[in-house]
């Protein structure tokens, strides 16, 4: 059995701490409380990595290490009922409500914060997903692995999440998100 | 499955991944469906303004917020939960007495009154300066016992409770 080498901590933060806040931040609706569980996330990775057996890449295990503290935290602030599962949980977040006037005119004139608010509008069941495939780069069995779903369900919650994008971008006057004329 | 309804089929070819086979039959049916052809090409530009997104970068301040809570054992850390401290101080009693009678009945000379086979003149050592030197190490071995005491108080709790749960977080290589 090959001997497990001693990890560099700071590189291991350096190189996935994108990857946590970007889960983080589709997942948890409460901006105030993401160092916390920023902070957190590391500390469960380093705590369990002894147990990684690599069955998986080390970015799939951290991610899911990320949404299930996410988990936890929500279940724990009370917001969920505890004897929802993980999977019930992911499918019954409502999607949040229209943003404040103040931080709408905030946004106005930023494209790309505009396009970022949309897709925070977006359940997270719909935007996880699509951030992990289309911004990090993930395979849709990865994704699979990190939110425990069968594969077709991941499929259909990108396909459905594009189709919910397209159809808020459209709604407004963002059409020219899309590359249209405004 | 109809092709206009096949949300799957049409996710692959958004993203690459049809076999060539496939798509080129679902650009057969592009080319005669307008409704699947304003669809795809709503969502290929979709996904590419969510592709074309700046990663979302973490404030420095957090970094270092994580890396200074590593760098001091600040998390308590315990190297098990006692979750139960009156099961836990049974324990160690009950093995603090156990180990002690065992220590008095070696050093106090009743284990050899009743075993008189382990003493050393039975052993056929004869020669006191000998016998001393047997005794001596037979009263190290037993002080060095003593010395167990917390470690086996620790794995008889863990045994009892199967709650009490051992981390490794002290011992990963930071």
């Amino acid at each position: 059995m090959p001997e497990k080498k001693p990890v560099d901590t700071i590189q291991l933060i350096e190189n996935y701490k994108n990857l946590v806040y970007h889960v983080i931040h589709r997942t948890v609706r409460d901006r105030e409380s993401h160092e916390e569980i920023f902070q957190e996330v590391f500390l469960n990775v380093l705590e369990s990595l002894p147990r990684f057996e690599g069955r998986s890449k080390l970015s799939t295990w951290i991610a899911a290490i990320a949404v299930h503290t996410c988990y936890k935290f929500i279940q724990k602030s009370g917001k969920q009922e505890q004897s929802v599962s993980f999977g019930d949980w992911l499918e019954a977040v409502p999607e949040p409500g229209v943003p404040s006037n103040i931080q709408e005119n905030l946004e106005r004139n930023d494209v790309r914060r505009r396009l970022e608010r949309h897709l925070g509008e977006l359940s997270p069941r719909y935007a996880l997903p699509l951030s992990l495939f289309y911004m990090e780069g993930m395979t849709y069995q990865e994704i699979a692995e990190i939110l425990d779903l069968p594969m077709g369900t991941v499929k259909s919650h990108l396909f459905r999440g594009l189709k919910e994008l397209r159809k808020k971008i459209e709604g407004g006057e963002d059409g020219y998100l899309l590359g249209r004329r405004p | 499955m109809d092709i206009c309804s096949d949300d799957a089929l049409k996710l692959d070819y958004l993203n690459g991944l049809l076999s060539e086979k496939d798509r080129v039959r679902f650009e057969e049916h592009l080319a005669v469906c307008i409704e699947c052809r304003l669809e795809i090409e709503g969502l290929r530009q979709t996904a590419a303004a969510v592709a074309d997104l700046t990663p979302l970068s973490v404030p420095d301040a957090w970094t270092a917020a994580v890396k200074d809570r590593l760098a001091v054992p600040s998390r308590p850390a315990p190297v098990h939960r006692i979750t139960n401290i009156f099961l836990y101080a049974l324990i160690s009693a009950g093995v603090t007495a156990v180990l002690v009678l065992l220590t008095w009945l070696v050093l106090g000379g009743t284990i050899q009154r009743w075993l008189p086979g382990l003493s050393t003149a039975a052993l056929g050592i004869t020669e006191p300066r000998a016998a001393r030197i047997i005794d001596l190490i037979a009263m190290i071995l037993s002080l060095y016992s003593l010395m167990l005491i917390p470690s086996i108080i620790d794995n008889i709790y863990l045994l009892v409770r199967k709650g009490g749960r051992r981390t490794s977080a002290d011992s990963f290589a930071r």
